[in-house]
């Protein structure tokens, strides 16, 4: 009845702010805002290019000028006929330039024979985007250098026509490969936001009655548990409101810009993901903003928190970092730990959910895992709560922390 | 002027001397450290060095010869073995001797068919591996000079029409630098900016203001604040800066290769410029926000919208490395919030008009007076109110008086 009390209290406090009102809304409408303003270009220029292209908008490849110094070059093949003119000297390749008729050109060293080294001259410098001719480049080359072996070139170009065969390959789950490498981002990039946007609104609503010294007087009538647990839910429901508004917001937008993006609609889920995925949502919730709240209680005022939030969200970054080893190797040893390992599990334990066929046991352990330590966290964190933690006006010390949470203070 | 003074000096102090301080000037040297380290186990977890076996079909690798030791990039490549049959190889997978059996089809020169059979999965180094050693011997009948041309590709050196820049292919330094000091900024911003946000609000609420400001005037009381912050920020960053410096010279001496035509340090000049207002319109945004929010809660998320834009480049980060002059670079580097990140990326890519700089620098200095200005007039208003916060209409429509 109490706990209830709290979280209607929070949940209104924090929902009729003005401050959550104005992120909630503002962030999808300055969204829409762009939206509309590119869109609205757009149509003015070329009706069908898309968002992407426009922003993108350079000048059209054309063909590229070269000087050969080295002699290698007896002639530009067919297939580069379009691409390449050759020019005698730097002189009439600059001018060339400099009349546009090529869009940028090349210098074949005089020892490039030993060396290898092709100057590159563009009139926007633009190293990174020049390299885009590299291919071409090379193509060029080779055809020079191996001028009398056709079919050694035509195999330099594609040395392994791969046909793989698997022994004993991974039985995939049939769900679209972009999405399965798409998943883990979306997952932790939903988790960021949610447990970040609630779990810093836990915080500063957990030290907001230290700060005004009213939790002593609040700690008469309530249980430290019966607090936390209201505020934790409260907060979570408005951070779950949050995520979808915005998540809303953005579904739509890519509905405007991408009438086109049939496909993002075909690709479905099927069921037991989803349902995986709630349940470990809502448990890697209840652990991360327990731990933050249990930093709210042992900081002594909003300012001290933020390194301390740092040092709880590094765990949510690692699965992510390591998502590349996850997909390749999905039942290796350090995949299985870091999808057990409660902390991890919640992004771990999808991603490989949504690439490989796993037996039951590892989701179900997953799970029961974060169970334990949800529960365990809630209630490590509302011993903290306790009078001496909440009175002190001390420094948060990581040892403290951990001590706290152990139960050792 | 004294009274200023003393106030940036009381907030400076408070923060350099704490030991939350220290350990935030150490959290990014050690996040770079955990990057690494993630980095190095997933390559770690990614290759597999066991042996590679092939059966030759097409008489291309009769006499093969291995591959050479690597001396550059990779110090390792797996041992490529040869296999009679394709039973045998096949044996050599199924009792894991091998990790890849490579089986070229007998018309191999013609069509370049290779099967593999592997256990279950093909792991990148050894198909690259493979990929070499067949490239190798493919061309052993060629001169040599030809063979070595052909394996290493050209060298692309970029040099600038205009000016007498230098970028080679491999010159990843130069894209690191800017990029990393980018992101210095960013943190730094952050950090002295949430400084502000709380040491506008702290005398509010613990109730002190009114005495400070019996002996203190509001724009002095808000001046020293503002530089005192700014200046906590920047001490971080200068330790950053001198740290990051003294990590380039050592990864120059370690691997002379990487640093290539050497650095273009030409931008560093057009970051000081760009970061000084920046930093200054963003902890004045902050300050205001502080000011104006009835509670620390409010404030951090309205803070929140401000510091965003800062890193709004950081997501496009490819499309401005690579089309340097698209449209949405240019409005990027014109636009106050995103122009400090943005810039000096550019200038390092390509050759930025000079009326772009002019026109971005001027904005970025216009737009930090315009909110040191509202800062103030926001504090001055907000100082003794509790409890309401303030709209910006107000602080506008009584600006005059």
């Amino acid at each position: 009845m109490k706990t209830s009390l709290v979280l209607k209290y929070e949940f209104r406090k924090t929902f009729l702010s003005r401050s959550f009102l104005a992120t909630l809304f503002l962030v999808p409408i300055a969204g829409f805002a762009v939206l509309l303003i590119v869109n609205n270009i757009q149509s003015k220029n070329q009706a069908s290019a898309s968002l992407a292209e426009l922003a993108l908008e350079t000048a059209a490849p054309g063909a590229q000028g070269f000087v050969d110094h080295s002699g290698l070059i007896t002639a530009v093949p067919a297939e580069l006929s379009d691409v390449f003119i050759q020019y005698p000297d730097f002189a009439s390749v600059s001018a060339a330039l400099e009349k546009r008729e090529i869009t940028a050109f090349f210098i074949i060293t005089r020892d490039f024979m030993n060396s290898g080294t092709i100057e590159v001259y563009r009139p926007d410098f633009n190293p990174i985007g020049g390299m885009d001719s590299a291919g071409n480049l090379t193509l060029l080359i080779n055809a020079n250098l191996l001028r009398d072996h056709p079919q050694v070139l035509e195999r330099i170009q594609a040395p392994d026509n791969l046909n793989i065969q698997y022994l004993n390959k991974p039985t995939g789950t049939g769900i679209d490969s972009n999405w399965v490498l798409s998943l883990p981002y979306i997952i932790t990039i939903l988790f960021y936001f949610f447990v970040l946007g609630s779990a810093s609104l836990l915080l500063s609503s957990v030290t907001k009655e230290k700060e005004n010294r009213t939790i002593e007087i609040l700690m008469t009538s309530l249980t430290p548990l019966q607090m936390l647990t209201g505020k934790i839910v409260a907060l979570g429901l408005t951070g779950l409101l949050q995520t979808i508004v915005w998540m809303g917001a953005g579904w739509l937008m890519l509905q405007f810009t991408n009438r086109s993006a049939a496909s993002a609609q075909a690709i479905q889920l099927p069921a037991s993901i989803l349902i995986w995925g709630a349940v470990f949502f809502i448990l890697g919730y209840a652990i991360y903003a327990s731990l933050m709240a249990g930093i709210g209680a042992l900081v002594a005022n909003l300012k001290e928190s933020s390194t301390a939030t740092v040092l709880v969200m590094i765990p949510l970054m690692i699965p992510l970092m390591l998502v590349g080893a996850l997909l390749e190797k999905p039942n290796s040893a350090i995949s299985l730990g870091l999808s057990l390992f409660p902390l991890t599990s919640p992004v771990a334990m999808m991603t490989r959910l949504s690439a490989v066929d796993l037996p039951l046991w590892q989701p179900a352990l997953a799970v029961l895992l974060q169970a334990l330590t949800a529960v365990l966290i809630v209630r490590a964190v509302a011993g903290m709560f306790r009078a001496q933690n909440l009175l002190a006006g001390g420094e948060f010390k990581p040892g403290m922390f951990f001590r706290a949470l152990f139960g050792r203070i | 002027m004294n009274k200023v003074w003393l106030v940036i000096k009381h907030e400076y102090l408070r923060h350099v001397l704490r030991k939350r301080f220290i350990v935030s000037v150490l959290s990014v040297p050690f996040f770079i450290l955990i990057m690494v380290g993630i980095a190095l186990i997933t390559v770690l977890v990614m290759s597999d060095w066991r042996p590679i076996g092939y059966v030759d079909h097409s008489g291309v690798l009769a006499g093969a010869q291995p591959l050479p030791e690597q001396k550059e990039r990779r110090s390792r490549s797996v041992e490529i073995q040869t296999f009679d049959s394709e039973d045998a190889a096949l044996q050599a997978v199924n009792n894991g001797e091998i990790q890849a059996a490579f089986i070229l089809a007998a018309d191999y020169r013609e069509t370049g068919a290779v099967s593999v059979i592997v256990d279950d999965n093909l792991s990148d180094n050894a198909s690259q591996d493979f990929r070499e050693f067949l490239l190798q011997n493919l061309l052993k009948d060629q001169p040599a000079g030809i063979q070595e041309r052909i394996l290493e590709g050209p060298a692309l050196v970029f040099r600038s029409l205009a000016d007498s820049r230098e970028f080679a292919e491999n010159n990843i330094l130069g894209l690191l630098v800017p990029l990393v000091a980018g992101i210095m900024l960013i943190v730094a911003i952050n950090v002295s900016g949430g400084y502000l946000l709380q040491a506008v609000t702290e005398e509010k609420e613990n109730r002190t203001i009114e005495m400070v400001v019996t002996s203190i005037s509001p724009t002095q009381l808000m001046a020293g604040k503002i530089f005192g912050n700014l200046s906590v920020g920047l001490t971080q960053l200068i330790i950053w800066a001198l740290t990051g410096a003294g990590g380039v010279a050592l990864v120059m001496r370690l691997f002379p290769e990487i640093s290539g035509s050497g650095l273009d340090l030409s931008f560093l000049g057009l970051m000081l410029i760009t970061f000084l207002p920046a930093f200054v319109m963003i902890a004045a945004l902050m300050a205001m926000v502080g000011a104006t929010a009835a509670e620390a809660r409010d404030a951090q998320q309205i803070a929140g919208l401000f510091s965003l834009p800062v890193v709004f480049p950081m997501w496009f980060l490819m499309v401005i490395i690579e089309k340097p002059n698209s449209p949405l670079a240019v409005i990027m580097s014109l636009i106050p919030f995103t122009s400090p990140l943005t810039l000096p990326m550019r200038s390092v890519l390509t050759t930025v008009p000079a009326w772009q700089i002019a026109l971005a620098i001027g904005l970025l200095v216009a737009s930090a007076a315009a909110a040191v200005w509202l800062a103030s007039r926001a504090f001055r208003l907000g100082l003794l109110r509790y409890g309401k916060s303030l709209s910006l209409r107000e602080i506008m429509s009584r600006a005059k008086s």
